[in-house]
């Protein structure tokens, strides 16, 4: 089995995609029940691109969208029967424009490679999935474009801040991470509970739309960074105000 | 009507092509523009603003001064081109890291009073499918909730300028 795993995050390493595709890796490896957990997580601090044995069997290939001079070496590295996990943040309620700009890159590979099998991963900041479900709709339509086999996208909302947050506090999401590992490593289909239980709802509750306006809108992360950095004063400046069209 | 044209295709257009001075034109492809890189600096440390130096700021000036604003992008499988999409990710720092309800979702909230309307032509160097259309489409009224505004229309065309012009007039 060949894995090539895509990091579709601006942020590269640093990224909660980053988190994400490590947890998928680290199931992969679980599933295949190899212990080389610790050998991949130190390949994978390493150069653009990553690539670890993880048995005879299974190469492991890791790209980085945001290192643009990678993305033709990740194309080339899609032969067939691969496995390719994609996972990026929401930008805009789509992919990361360098995320787009590697699905052009993949045009070259359309209908000429046999058998390769396509997961998405999306997360995002937002509560609620149903911002993530017209890029959804895409990742079929781009699947179908390729030639590729579409296996499922797992869509997994109120995903900022995954980096920072205690492993402790985040085992129900590993744990579904990993099931999601299997399902890869099995070539199955994502599994439908797991995606439920990542989604968890489609819109926020009333309450939570309550909250939302009472608080005018200020959850206290964004609140609390702006504060550490010296701009809170500024945070409602409005520098591109409209002017008239001679002064600018 | 003060008219924004954001042309994202490596087919540059000038004031000439609409002999209007409420048209402003800008050609992406001339210009610096960088990815954005999700920091939140625009929001977070130098509110309103892009930390990162490039043309950016004239095109955030010139949408704001607009009434309408229309991307012209070519397809590129099956979705807008990543040229577009750069523009698109780069105007975060218009709206504020607040949240507010809009269309019964959660969306950032707005960091000015007003914002244009959005437009968009699909420059068709292949037939774009239907269901492609229909996904761009889609897609394109979620990015209007998110700037807080409306969609004015979305149209494809072969070349930039031909229904653009009709449908100026029409507005």
């Amino acid at each position: 089995m060949k894995l090539v795993i895509i990091n579709g995050s601006p942020r590269g390493k640093e990224s909660n995609s980053n988190v994400i595709t490590n947890w998928i890796a680290t199931g992969i490896v679980k599933s295949t029940q190899v212990n080389k957990i610790s050998a991949i997580k130190t390949d994978f601090q390493r150069g653009a691109k990553d690539s670890t044995k993880i048995i005879e069997s299974m190469q492991l290939d890791k790209f980085y969208t945001a290192n643009i001079n990678t993305h033709r070496e990740a194309v080339d590295s899609i032969e067939d029967n691969s496995t390719v996990v994609v996972v990026f943040p929401l930008y805009g309620d789509a992919m990361p424009a360098i995320t787009k700009l590697f699905f052009e890159e993949l045009e070259i590979i359309a209908n000429k490679k046999e058998n390769v099998k396509m997961y998405y991963i999306v997360h995002s900041g937002f509560k609620g999935a149903n911002h993530c479900r017209a890029v959804e709709r895409y990742l079929v339509y781009l699947t179908d474009y390729l030639g590729f086999k579409y296996m499922g996208t797992a869509i997994k909302p109120g995903s900022e801040g995954l980096r920072l947050t205690p492993v402790e506090n985040l085992l129900d999401f590993t744990n579904d991470f990993y099931s999601l590992s299997k399902d890869i490593a099995k070539g199955s289909d994502f599994d439908v509970n797991t995606l439920k239980r990542l989604v968890g709802f489609e819109f926020p509750s009333e309450e939570y739309k309550i909250g939302i306006k009472q608080s005018n809108g200020n959850t206290g992360y964004f609140s609390r960074i702006l504060k550490q950095n010296n701009a809170f004063t500024k945070c409602f400046d409005k520098p591109y105000q409209r002017k008239s069209k001679k002064s600018y | 009507m003060n008219i924004a044209i954001i042309n994202t295709t490596d087919i540059p257009l000038t004031d000439k092509d609409f002999n209007n001075d409420k048209v402003s034109i800008v050609n992406t492809r001339i210009i610096d523009l960088k990815y954005c890189e999700g920091c939140f600096e625009c929001w977070t440390k130098t509110p309103g603003l892009c930390v990162h130096f490039d043309d950016m700021p004239k095109i955030l000036q010139t949408i704001m001064n607009s009434d309408l604003t229309v991307y012209i992008s070519d397809v590129k499988i099956g979705f807008i081109s990543s040229e577009l999409k750069k523009v698109l990710d780069k105007t975060l720092p218009l709206m504020h890291p607040y949240f507010d309800i809009s269309h019964g979702e959660v969306h950032h909230k707005a960091r000015y009073d007003r914002y244009p309307e959005i437009a968009l032509v699909l420059i068709e160097n292949q037939e774009i499918s239907s269901s492609a259309y229909n996904i761009i489409e889609n897609w394109f009224a979620r990015v209007s909730y998110n700037m807080m505004t409306n969609v004015k229309f979305v149209i494809k065309d072969d070349t930039p300028l031909g229904g653009l012009k009709n449908e100026i007039s029409n507005h």
